[in-house]
């Protein structure tokens, strides 16, 4: 019984660990926000449809518009965070699929920058974009803040 | 008459003025969003094995002679006009010399659009769309392992299944996470004349020469969950001629071949499960008694399951499948009437492998084959077939930088 007993505490130990690991883990995901430009009208995209853009596999928004794809470079912990938490794929995934895009004369709509104010600039600019970054404090009311239920 | 190289380089520099002229036209636009991209890549390979040449001496201490390189570019002139262009030298032991040669080259315009299809055609240099891998093979960063699976993208075959010049007419059906794409092909393949291809169709280096007609290819790729799940289907029919010479032991006749692709790929996770299969039909016609009239039935396929641990790295395990003819496994009947061994006509090749990504621009790969039988060994690196050994092992890594 005792034996029993001491096997229980240990499990409920070990799920009370895992519980926590889960709750650090979702504690230390940073906050990741979608914007577009206006453009695009695009308001609302679930996951699998971002996949679809960000792996440049869709060229037009519904309204005809051409999609810009704009991340930040692919080593940048921002966008390793972005991958993950908004597309579920490791960087090298999304690298493959544009290089492959690319390669094959399909598609070549993606541009990366090292700094998300460069990001900023080019989604606020060019019709059609449409980036990520991780702070709201330089977004203005001229670009659209897409919502991706998680 | 103009030659083909000189042609080759004049239509790369009309491709590039029209895209500075439209960019000037553009000039106030956004110019950065016409700033056309450039890439490239750089790999070389080491090859190792204890029987049988695998691009070049790889038998005793190896061979290097296996190295990539490209340079590309890709644009738009306007909202629909857009251009593709890809410079490549390979190097591949005795069955590619590293000659620079254009991948491909090409404009593509947007005919129509709708809220959820895009109608457009494409024209030049076309990369051969069949399978998940054949039109970026030569790009390391894209293939899953360093050789492709040798039952599919055979590299013996690959000249004249590489690229051709023609037309592309294809619609883009856009719908959530759903993308669907049909195209027609209609032109001629390039690399058609060559000792390996016609090594490949005829079983023999012939002196005379085999020339293209024009060929045809319908293809479907059905994406789903944003890529998660695909498919691709295509079908290809081509002819081929061969022109005999004075001296010839065989006279002139032609090949048809009629070759169904298909392929299916579905992610789990950080597992990946991959499959494809290659049916072909060749059909024999007017060779007379050495070659007779007949219908050859190649089959290939394999099974594939690849996983990522960790971030930065990947592994693969593959089953790879590959018979000259499907009603002649052992190679049995084929060995009879060639009197080459019976192993030529068949190969089992288990593959493990994987890659560490160093950074963004740098992967290091290392993989092991365990074979048996040599359908798919190059020929040139190998020329007599009686000193191939059945049961051989291939060791390989790989340096790829990426730009």
């Amino acid at each position: 019984m005792q034996l029993f007993l001491r096997l229980l505490h240990g499990r409920i130990a070990v799920a009370l660990l895992l519980f926590s690991a889960t709750m650090t883990v979702v504690a230390a995901e940073a906050d990741i926000f979608i914007i577009a430009n206006p453009q695009s009208e695009v308001r609302q995209l679930d996951r699998a449809q971002m996949r679809a853009i960000f792996s440049l596999g869709r060229q037009y928004w519904p309204n005809g518009t051409p999609v810009r794809v704009a991340t930040l470079q692919s080593d940048s912990p921002q966008h390793a965070e972005f991958c993950q938490q908004i597309l579920g794929v490791y960087p090298h995934v999304l690298d493959v699929a544009w290089t492959r895009q690319m390669a094959s004369g399909q598609a070549w709509n993606g541009r990366t920058f090292t700094t998300e104010k460069q990001l900023l600039e080019y989604v606020r600019r060019v019709p059609g974009a449409i980036g990520y970054v991780s702070s709201m404090s330089h977004v203005t009311d001229d670009l659209l803040t897409v919502e991706v239920p998680r | 008459m103009m030659s083909k190289d000189r042609f080759k380089w004049r239509l790369i520099t009309g491709l590039l003025a029209a895209w500075l002229v439209a960019l000037a036209a553009h000039a106030d636009d956004a110019p950065s969003v016409n700033m056309p991209k450039i890439y490239g890549f750089l790999t070389q390979g080491y090859f190792k094995s204890d029987h049988n040449n695998y691009f070049g001496g790889s038998v005793g201490a190896g061979t290097f002679r296996f190295r990539e390189l490209g340079v590309g570019l890709a644009g738009n002139a306007t909202d629909r006009l857009g251009f593709s262009g890809l410079l490549l030298s390979r190097r591949a032991g005795g069955t590619d010399n590293g000659h620079l040669r254009m991948d491909h080259v090409m404009v593509d315009y947007s005919l129509m659009r709708t809220s959820t299809n895009n109608l457009g055609v494409s024209a030049g240099r076309l990369k051969l769309q069949f399978g998940l891998y054949n039109d970026t093979r030569d790009v390391a960063a894209t293939r899953p392992s360093i050789l492709l699976p040798q039952s599919f993208y055979y590299d013996n075959a690959r000249k004249f299944l590489i690229n051709a010049d023609a037309i592309r007419i294809y619609n883009v059906h856009y719908s959530g996470d759903h993308v669907q794409r049909f195209s027609l092909d209609i032109g001629s393949t390039k690399g058609i004349n060559n000792p390996e291809t016609k090594a490949y169709l005829l079983g023999g280096n012939f002196k005379g020469s085999l020339e293209d007609d024009i060929s045809f290819a319908a293809r479907a790729h059905e994406s789903f969950g944003g890529g998660k799940t695909q498919f691709v289907a295509m079908l290809t029919y081509q002819k081929v001629h061969y022109v005999s010479v004075s001296g010839d032991r065989l006279p002139k006749g032609h090949v048809q071949l009629t070759t169904a692709w298909l392929s299916a790929q579905q992610e789990l996770g950080k597992v990946t499960l991959t499959s494809e299969v290659f049916l072909p039909r060749a059909k024999y016609n007017d060779f007379g008694p050495i070659i007779a009239d007949k219908s050859n039935y190649p089959l290939g396929y394999y099974f594939q399951a690849a996983y990522s641990p960790l971030p930065l790295l990947e592994t693969f395990a593959r089953y790879d499948v590959a018979y000259t003819d499907k009603d002649d496994r052992d190679g049995v009947k084929f060995s009879a009437a060639t009197r080459r061994p019976a192993h030529a006509f068949y190969a089992k090749d288990v593959t493990i492998g994987s890659r560490y990504h160093v950074n963004r621009n740098i992967s290091l790969s290392g993989e092991v084959h365990f074979i048996k039988g040599t359908a798919w060994l190059p020929v040139v690196d190998n020329p007599v077939a009686s000193e191939t050994k059945e049961k051989w092992r291939l060791l390989a890594f790989q340096a790829t930088y990426t730009f």
